[in-house]
């Protein structure tokens, strides 16, 4: 039977007969056949998915005369549970397969040519109950997915988008409705900026179309320079068309005939996919000249971005494309109004490009029925750090933080204690257990000291120090600031260096009234946004977690383990069986001791590295951490 | 033991005999430099004058020594690299003529720079001279190089002639700036592919995309060494990657790094002494369920002991 | 010379309020030249006039109000609008100033400027850790002689805390610089360039 694997060149599409004809000849191939979906984004990269498609298609060969319904294996985006990946969906049943291993495919391509299903691949839960449709999982059931609709379509491949009802808004706008019209609507939506800012996307339109100059430029901001966060790359990855489809319809909405994307070096598999995307969309006649016979051109670049956070932002973005060094520029003539080269630019963030589509395509009034009054539609987080199930969820607006982390991340890995959760970055703050039920959304998040950012969402438990989480943050941000006004520069590194006497037990008591002088400062005179939201991580965690800076400053201890200074190891008498294993992993010979009796840690030469932790068997777990000055655990 | 009395008489006659003031904080700087019985540079000279006279400041020092050194009454040693440090041109009589720049054992000889090096260069131009419409820029080319590893000490242009092979004709630079339609604009795309080739960007390189593109040498440093992705110096054959983004960091990439570091004994940005491994870090890899997450050789690996450490490391040869 | 047309639409007048006083000005202007020439100072570090605004030393800050909400801007590069209200030394400026001239007593406490800011707010001693850095980045070294000069000698390398400013190439010296040295004279705090800025650029470690 077929096997698709080659994608085939058709002839344009240049009318809206043409593309539900094209829809439908793509569905018609489909019927009846069974899909296999492997997901195959970064996420899963290290447990090669190119491993298990190669099985996979091996397997299907080699029982090619048992096979008496079409299959069809896609190799998708990611799925999103990248906890349990490699995942293997079945359509049309849904059926859900967890943690595939290369071992597992002989069996699962043996029992769905028989129609049959692979009971231990699937997920349980809590009370040992089978749940075999990926719906019902409680992962993806509390989940809204408009944008991430991956799993049923290889990135690679324009039909399969278009199956799924791609294109249809690009149509309806160039053949219905003018450019105008498209703008109202998009406004009316109040889709908001998912970039960070949260600005509203039509109202930023509207200006750059009003702007005077010409030639007009959209692009889209694909930085990502938010460690911790990926729902960009794997919107890319995952979804290309989308995106471009957005990006189309902005244009057309703006008045503008040439698009950058701009988008981080690292990302190698997203810069692949959408070239490819660009590529077979000019095949189709959804780009260059003349889109469907409305008379609009447009043109799209990529451009690679070579690996600078401040670029990320829009002044700094513009200059980057330019060609100069990315650093922002003096914003009081707006770069919608003057940009690239000195013309109207319109800067969006990638998940609200992919957003308008769905808006062109079922209506304003659609979008704001989903979310809050203040901020509509779906949001794309990346849920990491201490959760159970750790992923890229996309979630309504409004739903509350204790919904995402507890029902659908599953709660706390280890079933450790919940002590705060990070939004928005390095930009962002932490929200501390007693507002989890805040509702996410852009001015509620604002409104506790935090912001919504680009969609990282850190998750941490009692094992984490609050103040060295500050100082990693400060630090990244001291490294990636473009270096040019003094207020952030020089605060920056003043931060560092109190937050570093404070980790080492020399922080005084005045320390504190200076973090909060600094980030004064930095909040007022900063010329960017990097500068100015520096504040929040330090003014959210000395608000919520002050006691955690007094116990470093007065007891000399951290109460989280965490900071190196403050720390001991010292192995416990009684739980050491004199084994050796540690004294030999040791690299700087601190622990003496002989064979069959306890060992002993000295404290002078200790580089704190934990390689003695790694190296003392589970069982024993003689070596502990002991903080504060009378070396008691707090 | 110098007599200071009658030096200090000797210089003032100098200065004054080419017809210059001698103000107060010029015999305040002069003073100091006979007093010193080795060499100052400009900070110590400063701190020495300011607490005689508070009015000299930086740049009062500077213009003193400028002009000190212009009428050879002062002498620059130890230029490139330490910090100038500045003595007292000593001879017998008056100076009859403005001296040349004298080199020391480390200094540099200005000879040198009008092009004939006499050092052979890193890379020899192969090819048809007539494919490259300009000659003359490769002769400017060539004359800065040979000014550059005049600037060298021996060790290290021993090093960049071994790096030899890893540095061809400028062939490839060519294509990839007609590929990127020789726009400035481009310059970003067109270093980000230089490295690709080369692994590196090679001074030498960065001078020819410089006069290709007609972009100042200068921004295109400031660009080359703002971005995290361009490295200016070579790298080792294999690049481990270890993500310090926030989830793997909450995972404690930190004790990966040093567990690294307890194996090869570098931190990150080092390169091993035998140029095998380059310890990088990068702020997101987006596999956050695998944190904390090191690559190597385009696998990815999540949080590998040390022993698993020390048989990949073994392993790559 | 030229016949000026006192109708010349092109420079139009425009009215703004600073600290209550009423200027009229040019519309190319920028608040702080609107500041000269109503005689009220207001304190810059990286601002000359033969180079483009650059905003990087933050002195120069200013509250204005504009239909209602107020903003902080850097008033070296704010272009006068009209009917704009002004306030060189509101509560929320002196605040922040406050601040910055602290931190800057800890980089170069030398400066004029800085000398009678810090005695202005009574600030003897700073509390953050002393950098002695001199070179605080104002970039007038690297716009003067890049933008009037046009030589491109120096230019900024690093970025964030790492950022420095050196020749590039270091041949550049014997080039352009012996015979010109015009920025020694332009940098506020007269030490550039440190020892002629021969800071070694990154090459292969020795």
């Amino acid at each position: 039977m077929e096997l698709k694997l080659v994608i085939e060149i058709k002839n344009k599409i240049n009318s809206v007969d043409k593309l539900k004809e094209k829809a439908h000849e793509v569905e018609e191939n489909y019927k009846d056949c069974i899909e296999i979906s492997l997901c195959s984004g970064t996420g899963c990269k290290a447990y090669l998915p190119q491993e298990l498609y190669r099985l996979m298609l091996e397997e299907l060969d080699k029982n090619k005369e048992k096979i008496n319904k079409k299959i069809v294996v896609h190799k998708t985006g990611c799925l999103g549970y990248c906890e349990k990946g490699p995942i293997i969906i079945i359509y049309p049943k849904e059926l859900c397969y967890l943690q595939v291993k290369s071992e597992d495919i002989p069996e699962i391509v043996e029992k769905t040519i028989k129609d049959e299903v692979v009971e231990r691949l699937f997920y349980k839960d809590d009370n040992g109950a089978l749940i075999p449709k990926v719906s019902d999982i409680p992962f993806y059931k509390y989940q809204n997915r408009i944008i991430l609709i991956n799993s049923r379509m290889d990135p690679r491949n324009i039909d399969d988008y278009i199956r799924l009802g791609g294109y249809q808004a690009l149509v309806k706008a160039l053949t219905a409705m003018t450019p105008d019209k498209v703008l109202d609507e998009v406004k009316k939506a109040n889709l908001r900026g998912r970039g960070g800012g949260g600005f509203p996307a039509g109202d930023k339109w509207e200006t750059t179309k009003n702007a005077a100059g010409e030639p007009k430029y959209v692009l889209v901001n694909a930085s990502e320079g938010n460690p911790g966060a990926f729902p960009n790359r794997l919107t890319i990855e995952g979804n290309p068309h989308s995106v471009l489809e957005g990006l189309i319809l902005a244009a057309y909405a703006i008045g503008s005939n040439q698009g950058y994307i701009y988008i981080k070096q690292e990302y190698s598999l997203a810069i692949e996919n959408i070239n490819i995307a660009i590529e077979q969309a000019r095949e189709y006649g959804f780009l260059g000249k003349n889109i469907l016979n409305s008379g609009f051109n447009f043109e799209v670049k990529v451009h690679k971005g070579a690996g600078a956070y401040v670029s990320g932002e829009s002044s700094a973005l513009n200059t980057a494309i330019e060609g100069k060094a990315g650093e922002p520029r003096l914003k009081y003539i707006h770069t919608a109004v003057s940009g690239l080269w000195g013309k109207p630019t319109n800067l969006n963030n990638v998940e609200t490009y992919a957003n308008v589509p769905q808006i062109i395509n079922n209506g304003a009034d659609w979008f704001m029925s989903i979310g809050t009054k203040g901020s509509a539609g779906t949001k794309i987080f990346s849920l990491v750090g201490k959760v159970k199930n750790t992923g890229l969820v996309e979630v309504p607006m409004g739903i509350t933080l204790r919904d995402i982390i507890y029902k659908i991340g599953g709660g706390i890995k280890d079933d450790k204690k919940f002590k705060a959760v990070q939004t928005g970055g390095p930009s962002g703050g932490v929200i501390p257990e007693h507002l989890l039920d805040l509702p996410v959304d852009f001015d509620e998040l604002t409104k506790a000291g935090s912001m919504m950012g680009s969609g990282g969402m850190v998750v941490m438990d009692e094992d984490d120090c609050m103040v060295n989480l500050a100082y990693y943050f400060i630090k990244f941000l001291s490294e990636e600031s473009c270096g040019k006004c003094v207020p952030c520069r020089e605060g920056l590194r003043q931060l560092i260096y109190v937050y570093e006497r404070i980790m080492e037990g020399k922080g005084k008591i005045e320390d504190l009234k200076l973090l909060e002088d600094l980030a004064l400062v930095l909040e007022g005179a900063s010329l960017c946004a990097l500068g100015s939201t520096a504040q929040n991580i330090v003014l959210t965690t000395l608000k919520y977690f002050r006691q955690e800076y007094e116990a470093h400053i007065y007891y000399h201890s951290c109460p989280a383990l965490v900071c190196k200074p403050l720390i001991n190891y010292e192995i416990n008498k009684e739980k050491c069986t004199g084994c050796m294993l540690c004294v030999k992993s040791c690299p700087v010979n601190a622990i003496s001791g002989e064979v069959k009796k306890p060992h002993i840690i000295d404290q002078n030469t200790c580089i704190k590295c934990d390689a003695c932790v790694e190296a003392c068997p589970e069982k024993f777990s003689a070596i502990e951490k002991k903080t504060g000055l009378l070396g008691v655990k707090l | 033991m110098k007599n200071t009395k009658r030096d200090i008489e000797t210089y003032k006659q100098k200065i004054k005999k080419r017809g210059f003031r001698l103000t107060e904080t010029r015999m305040v700087i002069l003073d100091v430099l006979l007093k010193s019985s080795g060499e100052l540079d400009a900070e110590e000279l400063f701190l020495l004058s300011h607490k005689k006279h508070p009015k000299i400041g930086m740049a009062t020092i500077y213009r003193t020594l400028r002009l000190l050194e212009k009428e050879g009454l002062v002498v620059r040693v130890g230029f490139y690299n330490n910090k100038a440090k500045y003595r007292i041109e000593e001879s017998s009589g008056p100076l009859a003529e403005k001296p040349d720049i004298r080199p020391s054992k480390s200094g540099l000889d200005k000879k040198k720079f009008t092009g004939d090096a006499g050092y052979p260069l890193v890379t020899r131009y192969e090819g048809n001279l007539e494919d490259y419409k300009n000659v003359e820029r490769i002769n400017t080319i060539q004359n800065q190089l040979s000014q550059w590893l005049g600037e060298l000490s021996k060790i290290k242009r021993e090093k960049e002639l071994a790096l030899e092979d890893v540095i061809k004709d400028f062939g490839k630079v060519d294509k990839i700036v007609s590929y990127h339609e020789n726009q400035r604009s481009n310059l970003i795309q067109i270093l980000l592919d230089v490295q690709n080739e080369y692994r590196w960007l090679p001074k030498h390189v960065l001078l020819y995309v410089s006069s290709k593109l007609n972009i100042p040498l200068t921004d295109i440093y400031s660009i080359a060494s703002f971005y995290k992705s361009f490295n200016l110096e070579p790298r080792g054959k294999y690049t481990i990657v270890v993500c310090t983004g926030t989830a793997c960091h909450v995972r404690r990439s930190m004790y990966l790094l040093q567990r690294i570091a307890n194996v090869l004994g570098i931190k990150h940005g080092d390169t091993t002494g035998n140029y095998k491994f380059t310890l990088e870090t990068v702020n997101c890899l987006g596999c956050c369920a695998l944190g904390p997450v090191m690559v190597l050789n385009n696998k990815y690996y999540s949080n590998p002991s040390t022993k698993q450490l020390e048989k990949l490391f073994s392993d790559l040869d | 010379m030229n016949n000026e047309n006192n109708n010349d639409t092109s420079k139009k007048k425009i009215n703004l309020l600073i600290d209550n006083i009423t200027v009229e000005v040019d519309d190319s202007s920028t608040v702080l030249g609107a500041a000269n020439i109503a005689g009220i100072h207001i304190p810059t570090l990286c601002f000359h006039e033969k180079v483009k605004p650059y905003g990087a030393c933050r002195l120069c800050l200013v509250e204005i109000e504009k239909r209602g909400r107020s903003r902080i801007v850097a008033s070296c590069a704010y272009p006068v609008e009209d009917n704009l209200k002004v306030y060189t030394e509101s509560p929320k400026v002196e605040a922040i100033r406050k601040n910055l001239v602290e931190l800057y007593l800890a980089l170069f406490p030398f400066h004029s400027e800085i000398k009678a800011l810090a005695k202005k707010y009574n600030l003897r001693k700073t509390r953050f850790k002393k950098e002695n850095n001199y070179c605080i980045l104002c970039g007038l070294c690297v716009r003067y002689c890049a933008e009037v000069k046009g030589y491109n000698a120096i230019g900024f390398v690093g970025r964030g805390i790492n950022k420095k400013v050196t020749f590039i190439p270091d041949s550049a010296y014997f080039k352009y610089c012996e015979n010109c040295m015009e920025c020694v004279d332009i940098c506020p705090t007269g030490v550039f360039p440190s020892n002629y800025g021969m800071e070694r650029f990154p090459q292969i470690s020795d």
